[in-house]
């Protein structure tokens, strides 16, 4: 699904990712935790093409494309979601026509026919149930004005519509109260099947007690200092990111 | 036919004179104020970012009514054309205007509603920094009378369509006078279209807004190769509401004044425009509200979008007057930059001489932001269509705000395909 060999990015003189290498098979979670600053969002945003980065990498694959020669877009119509650590505010366009525009755009790659907006609309109706969104967020414009944990379900709403391959999520537990964070693991689980795959960035271990990740990864200064099973998250909310660092000359255990 | 350079205003003046045309006493007053400030130049203030050199440096012929038109396709049910300036009654359809509606040519007003034109011309229209209105004051021939009687409503739009005709450079200056009475309602739609000659356009409109009358009135403007010099100058009687929009879907050059003087307590104003200029294009709105009594609201919103090689100008002008005590008023302008060589000056500007109000005026000019193009990308939307999407968002804003649900449609006919061709670099004079 996603395979990274020694990916590095900087921006300028600063090197934030220094040697990144990780494969995701088909049907794996994964999560990827680490501290502030450490470079989760810059390998999220890399991976879904965001430009700005000086890049090398000696693999870096999805579904078998080399992803750098991929746009945005394209790697969206491939399959590829990231849900926003921040998602963005865009006043003046209506969740529903950005959906839409969204869905079409990923059908025609198909070469399916777009969706008129009353299927269209049934069809979202049924999803935002799911994310518990109320039908009026529709009209309303896309993120603008959205309490934090709305835009985290708006993304949620995003990828359910989208169903994507990969979705990478992106702290999207992050400032949730307890109900909608079972809202938004309800959705990242029925997403989960032997053909997608998921990566999650998180700080916290109460979204993996919902979501029981394959594998655990610690980013720390742009490198995967550590991967375990996910005991290896349960340990860390224990001892915190010190204790890695006293290990840090131990082999990764992958 | 007449040959006609804007700077030998004197001569040709003296040369009408001998035809003993309308207005005597108007017209000499109008050359005077012309006399006295002068055409702009590189030096006027008003006239610092537009430059009308070439208008000033061509020799044009003087319009006439009978030049050959291509009327666009128009499903307006009130329909007024205007060819070279003079009404064409023939192109028109006017039959369904309701009862207390009077549209006739300027020149049929004058010799069956006598009162009222001299009761408005040139009583509304400002001379003193505008000399083009001047320049129409001084030469006009002809132009449109509309009076909508008290109590009259004119829900469904009535539309005037000015066009100009196929031949030789042409100067038209038409005067038009609308006078919306007491409790009336009107909602207005004029359109300029310009055709492939180098005809320069220097149009004069006075209107009135009578007791507790609403006019919404939108101007909308792609002249191609043509150019405009249109001044608006209204006023605004007690209680009454005037909303304006202006929008530009571009021109070799397009300026606008638009001054709105709310006369009289409890009268609102909304000026709210949308400029679109491309390469070889230049369109200057200058908007100016005049609060000149207590309790009026005024509000405007202008946003420009200029694509590659335009050039915009806004200059909104807000002058509260010691009698303006409880006003609310705010000018924004917001511009949309889509290629690097693009230029806009803005200039909000605020005079308030009253202690109790509530003003507020300011701009922005950015970029696309590439936040928000990522996000739309990042979910499939192509590059293209994400800006597509952005330009739209921004411009419609400004559709949003005009609650006539009939002109906004037939703005949005138009506005939309305008606003697709300029986000994909298309627009050009
Ligand atoms: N465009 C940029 N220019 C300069 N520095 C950047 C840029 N983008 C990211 N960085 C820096 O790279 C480092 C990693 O940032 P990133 O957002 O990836 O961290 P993160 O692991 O997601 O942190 P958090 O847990 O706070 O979300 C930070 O020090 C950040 O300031
Ligand atoms: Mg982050």
């Amino acid at each position: 699904m996603l395979s990274i060999r020694n990916l590095r990015a900087r921006v300028g003189e600063t090197e934030i990712l220094k040697g990144i290498s990780l494969e995701v098979n088909p049907g794996e979670v994964h999560a990827v935790m680490g501290p502030n600053g450490s470079g989760k969002s810059t390998l999220a945003r890399i991976l879904s093409g965001r430009e700005g980065y000086e890049i090398t990498a000696d693999k870096l694959e999805y579904m078998g494309h080399d992803l750098l020669e991929m746009t945005p877009e394209e790697r969206a119509r491939e399959g590829l979601f990231m849900a926003f650590q921040y998602p963005v505010e865009i006043p003046g366009i209506s969740n529903i026509q950005f959906l839409r525009t969204a869905y079409n755009s990923v059908r025609k790659h198909r070469g399916e026919e777009p969706l008129d907006s009353v299927d269209f609309l049934a069809m979202v109706k049924s999803r935002l149930k799911e994310v518990d969104i109320d039908q009026s967020f529709l009209r309303r414009s896309v993120n603008t004005d959205f309490s934090g944990g709305e835009k985290k379900r708006n993304e949620m709403l995003q990828m359910l519509v989208l169903e994507p391959r990969l979705a990478i999520l992106d702290e999207t537990d992050s400032g949730l109260d307890i109900d909608a964070l079972a809202t938004v693991a309800g959705s990242i689980n029925s997403l989960r099947s032997e053909d997608r795959s998921i990566v999650m960035v998180t700080h916290y271990q109460r979204l993996l007690d919902y979501v029981v990740p394959d594998h655990v990864h610690i980013l720390a200064d742009g490198r995967i200092v550590k991967s375990g099973k996910a005991d290896l998250a349960q340990k860390l909310e224990k001892k915190g990111y010190g204790w890695l660092a006293e290990h840090a000359g131990e082999e990764a255990e992958a | 036919m007449n040959a006609f350079a804007i700077p030998d205003f004197e001569r040709q003046f003296d040369v009408r004179r001998e035809q003993a045309p309308a207005f005597p006493d108007y017209r000499q007053k109008s050359l005077d104020d012309l006399r006295q400030q002068g055409l702009p130049g590189a030096k006027t203030e008003d006239w610092k970012y537009t430059s009308v050199r070439e208008v000033l440096g061509e020799t044009f012929v003087e319009a006439t009514p009978a030049a050959p038109v291509a009327v666009p396709e128009c499903a307006a049910r009130h329909l007024a054309v205007m060819v070279n300036g003079y009404l064409n009654t023939d192109l028109s359809r006017l039959e369904d205007l309701p009862e207390g509606v009077t549209l006739c040519s300027l020149a049929a007003a004058r010799d069956n509603h006598r009162d009222q034109v001299d009761a408005m011309l040139g009583r509304v229209v400002r001379h003193d920094r505008h000399p083009f209105a001047a320049l129409n004051g001084a030469f006009f021939r002809d132009g449109l009378f509309l009076d909508v009687a008290p109590g009259t409503q004119v829900q469904e739009p009535l539309v005037v369509l000015w066009l100009s005709g196929a031949g030789d450079a042409a100067l038209i200056q038409p005067r038009v006078l609308v006078r919306v009475g007491e409790g009336a309602e009107l909602a207005l739609m004029e359109q300029h279209r310009g055709s492939a000659a180098g005809h320069f356009t220097n149009q004069v409109s006075e209107i009135l807004v009578g007791d507790n009358a609403g006019l919404t009135q939108v101007q909308l403007q792609d002249t191609g190769k043509e150019q405009l010099v249109c001044g608006t100058h209204v006023r605004c009687s007690r209680d009454s509401r005037y909303r304006a929009q202006t929008i530009d879907l571009g021109g070799k050059l397009i300026r606008n004044d638009l001054a709105i003087s709310l006369d009289q307590p409890g009268a609102e104003a909304d000026a709210d425009g949308v400029f679109l200029a491309g390469r070889d294009q230049h369109v200057d709105n200058h908007l100016r509200v005049d609060h000149r009594a207590p309790n009026c609201d005024s509000s405007a919103l202008y946003k420009g979008l200029l694509g590659g090689g335009g050039r915009g100008v806004f200059n909104g002008k807000l002058i509260v007057h010691p009698e303006g005590q409880k006003t609310r008023a705010e000018q924004t302008n917001h511009n949309l930059l889509l290629a690097r060589d693009v230029e806009i000056d803005t200039k909000p500007e605020l005079e308030i001489y009253a202690d109790d109000v509530k003003c507020s005026h300011g701009s922005t000019s950015g970029e696309l932001d590439p936040d928000q193009l990522f996000y739309l990308r990042s979910r499939g939307i192509d590059s293209p269509e994400a800006r597509a999407l952005l330009v739209r968002s921004f411009a419609l804003e400004i559709s949003e705000r005009m609650n006539h649900s009939r002109l906004r449609d037939l703005v949005g006919e138009q506005l939309e395909p305008a606003l697709d061709r300029l986000a994909r670099n298309e627009l050009e004079g």
